[in-house]
């Protein structure tokens, strides 16, 4: 008889997956959750097709860890442009983020300080699809943000310097994804 | 360029909601421009616009006042302003004055030792050009005008020298001017010799000699006090001095001034009496403005038509209901939509009284209700209620019908008068209110699964357009059908977009593919563009897929064929064509967007 034990990292990584799969089916079968979303819905929401953004969804993606992580890999599937964790951490306070054909950059504004530019830049199909940008941190947080149309390949937002997606956006482990 | 010593002159943008102050011009590390409400993180939807304006090559800022360690700026204003390009000369200004050593912008009233109020459209040649709804802006600054001369502020009011002087009020203690170019405001106030930083307003003696200086003009009108009094008002007669001056916008020269007697008051210059429509001020003052647009327009359509022969019979007088808004595709606060359709039918009441009967919205609801309750709603598709109104509603002439968009935190909202033939008599621009829709209105509109068995689904980048914008849509089917779009103005022309002329050059028939991604214009399918053009008010774009090519079975008309207006046609009429071809699925797809100005 052979004794397996599982390390605490693989447990953790299967537990999560579990409770993934489990949503899932759920969404699936049922579909819909306590919350009212219904997979068609979530799909709808990761693939543009229903408009960032809806109140309901987002507060059931803040709520609710299993959605956010269905909800990410739907997003992973769909999206225009992956600009994954940075290889090793930057010392830069406002890192700039390289992903294929997408750039991300943060500028702090000079006219207000504690306010930053997000600057999404479509470095080769500039007329791309580019409406929301997704950061999903290294704890499942997940945060997101309407991009206006890409003007000459560029869309830039303006958020406060302790707004959630800049938190995340500094973070060089988390993964952004634009959509 | 700021110094303790400099002129503070605040600068306002005159808008339809009150002025908006130019709080603060900075250059920013971004690649694009952008305008910020109150100097919050909120982006004005203005802010491409602006960035073309300051660019070089599109624009004329760093052009004129450039070159800039940064050649991006962020531009913050007190209040917001969604739509039009009427800012660019208050644009313009402010930045020619943050340019310009010893001036510079006011960052309150207080401070303000000037206050410029402008309007106008500034070209790459920075040729002033006139703008609309003059007196609209003017309305909605009368109590900052008071504020500002109770508190003794130099006003300056400035537009274009093509803006209709009718349009203009007897405005006392405010001096007006009318200029050909964006330029001669700077050379008129002698800021031009303090703008060192660029030549191109740096003084330039005017040559006395051969070539001669080409002759500009422009207007100033004085407004004195007169002694004539109209029913309350205080009429002011005035003095109109015509300045000419021999001057190119690289120079200046002496102003030569003329006087000239006053010109005799017609009926037109003639300010009114007291009347009802001055003394209203904000939401009140919106809703008696679509009220009167659409009497007037009522009337003005019905007169027109009837010279064209057009043999409508209507009621005696004619019978006029207002749908109620919380029937429509979007959600309105019923509390919030019962108080603007109440307000609507007492202004309504109070200008087309006589000329017009005014059903109880009540009375209209007993209808509608009793319509769905029988089904007869659901003949008619559900959706168009002039087309479910026509059969059983035939006491009725006139349907008075309200749209709402989102703009915002606000909602813009427009009204358009229907008769029951479906010819559209009058259509109000859009009027901003704070008012939040319910719920944010999709611009895409998930077909009806009653209809077919596969869906088509449209949506454009937003629902808001601007006069000269182009218009993207995305088209997307579950499975391969054959698309038929059109688009139906404001004015209530239709015109096929697609198939279209251009098309049939290269296909046979308008099959497009399921499950793959149709731009409108794009390269092959929709050869042009769709640039988004006057008249102002509401537009709907409305795909019809059907699942066999059912082109030959419809009216030459709607085979797609031409370019021009579909005639004798209504959306209604087009509607039951599709929905009663033979042997056919068919689904539908609309989006309806707002032109503003």
């Amino acid at each position: 008889m052979t004794d397996y034990r599982l390390s605490p990292e693989i447990t953790t990584q299967a537990q999560q997956k579990f409770s993934q799969l489990m949503v899932t089916r759920t969404l699936l079968e049922s579909e819909k959750l306590s919350q009212g979303v219904s997979a068609s819905r979530l799909y709808a929401y990761a693939n543009g097709s229903l408009l960032y953004p809806q109140s309901d969804l987002d507060k059931a993606l803040g709520q609710n860890l299993s959605l956010r992580r269905t909800y990410k890999s739907m997003v992973s599937k769909v999206a225009s442009f992956y600009l994954p964790e940075s290889l090793a951490a930057s010392s830069d306070a406002l890192p700039t983020r390289e992903g294929e054909g997408c750039r991300i950059s943060l500028k702090k504004s000079r006219a207000e300080p504690d306010q930053i530019y997000i600057i999404v830049e479509l470095t080769k199909e500039r007329d791309a699809h580019a409406e929301v940008l997704v950061v999903c941190g290294e704890d499942d947080l997940l945060a997101q943000i309407a991009l206006p149309t890409p003007r000459n390949g560029v869309s830039q937002v303006i958020v406060e310097k302790n707004s959630e997606i800049l938190t995340l956006l500094a973070d060089p482990k988390s993964e952004a994804y634009v959509r | 360029m700021e110094d303790s010593t400099s002129r503070k002159i605040a600068v306002y943008i005159a808008t339809t909601g009150g002025p908006v102050r130019v709080e603060r011009i900075t250059q920013e590390p971004a690649p694009q421009s952008v305008v910020c409400l109150r100097r919050s993180s909120e982006v004005l939807p203005i802010s491409g616009d602006y960035d073309d304006f300051v660019k070089p090559g599109s624009g004329v800022i760093v052009r004129e006042f450039g070159p800039f360690e940064d050649n991006a700026f962020r531009l913050d204003l007190s209040g917001s302003i969604s739509a039009g390009k009427s800012w660019q000369f208050g644009v313009f200004i402010a930045h020619a004055l943050d340019a310009a050593q010893g001036y510079a912008l006011a960052e309150s009233d207080d401070e303000a030792e000037e206050i410029f109020w402008l309007t106008g459209l500034v070209d790459y040649d920075l040729n002033l050009g006139p703008v609309n709804h003059i007196p609209e802006k003017l309305e909605a600054s009368q109590l900052s005008f008071e504020t500002w001369k109770a508190s003794g502020k130099n006003i300056t009011l400035c537009l274009s020298q093509k803006q209709n002087s009718e349009e203009i009020p007897a405005l006392p203690g405010i001096e007006v001017l009318g200029l050909n170019n964006a330029m001669e405001l700077l050379t008129v106030k002698g800021i031009y010799s303090a703008a060192s930083s660029s030549d191109v307003i740096a003084v330039e003696p005017i040559p006395v000699t051969p070539p001669p200086p080409k002759k500009k003009s422009y207007k100033i009108w004085w407004w004195l006090i007169g002694g004539i009094a109209l029913a309350g008002f205080i009429y002011q007669g005035y003095l109109m001095s015509l300045a000419l001056m021999g001057v190119s916008t690289r120079g200046a020269a002496p102003i030569k001034t003329v006087q000239l007697p006053a010109p005799p008051l017609t009926s037109k210059t003639t300010p009114t009496p007291t009347s009802p429509k001055l003394e209203r001020k904000g939401p009140e003052k919106k809703i008696y403005s679509l009220a009167e647009s659409l009497i007037s327009g009522i009337e003005r359509s019905r007169k027109a038509l009837v010279e064209k022969g057009d043999k409508y019979q209507y009621n005696d007088p004619p019978r006029v209901v207002l749908w109620p808004f919380g029937q429509d595709n979007f959600s309105l606060n019923p509390r919030a939509e019962k108080k603007l359709n109440d307000r609507l039918v007492s202004a309504l009441l109070e200008m087309g009284s006589g000329e017009f009967t005014f059903m109880a919205r009540d009375e209209l609801k007993t209808i509608i209700e009793d319509m769905e309750a029988t089904g007869a709603l659901d003949d008619q598709g559900g959706k168009d209620p002039i087309a479910a109104l026509l059969k059983d509603a035939s006491n009725i002439d006139i349907m008075i019908k309200g749209s709402a968009v989102t703009d915002g935190d606000a909602s813009l909202i427009s009204f358009k008068a229907v008769r029951m033939d479906g010819v559209i008599l009058a259509q109000t621009e859009p009027k901003r209110f704070k008012i939040k829709l319910r719920k944010r209105q999709q611009a895409a509109v998930k077909a009806d699964p009653k209809i077919g068995s596969f869906t088509l689904r449209m949506r454009a980048e937003r629902e808001l357009y601007r006069v000269g914008e182009k218009l993207n849509l995305k088209l997307k089917l579950t499975k391969n059908a054959w698309v038929y779009c059109f688009y139906d103005q404001a004015n209530g022309e239709i015109v096929q977009i697609f198939p279209n002329p251009p098309f049939w050059k290269s296909h046979k028939e308008p099959l497009l593919l399921g499950s793959r991604d149709y731009t409108i214009p794009g390269e092959t399918v929709f050869p042009f563009d769709l640039i988004v053009s006057l008249p102002l008010g509401q537009e709907k774009i409305i795909c019809y897929a059907a699942d066999r090519n059912v082109t030959d079975t419809l009216p030459g008309e709607l085979q797609g064929r031409s370019l021009d207006p579909i005639p004798n046609h209504t959306t209604s009429g087009i509607e039951a064509i599709f929905q009663g071809l033979p042997g056919t699925k068919v689904t539908r797809s609309d989006i309806e967007i707002t032109v503003s100005e």
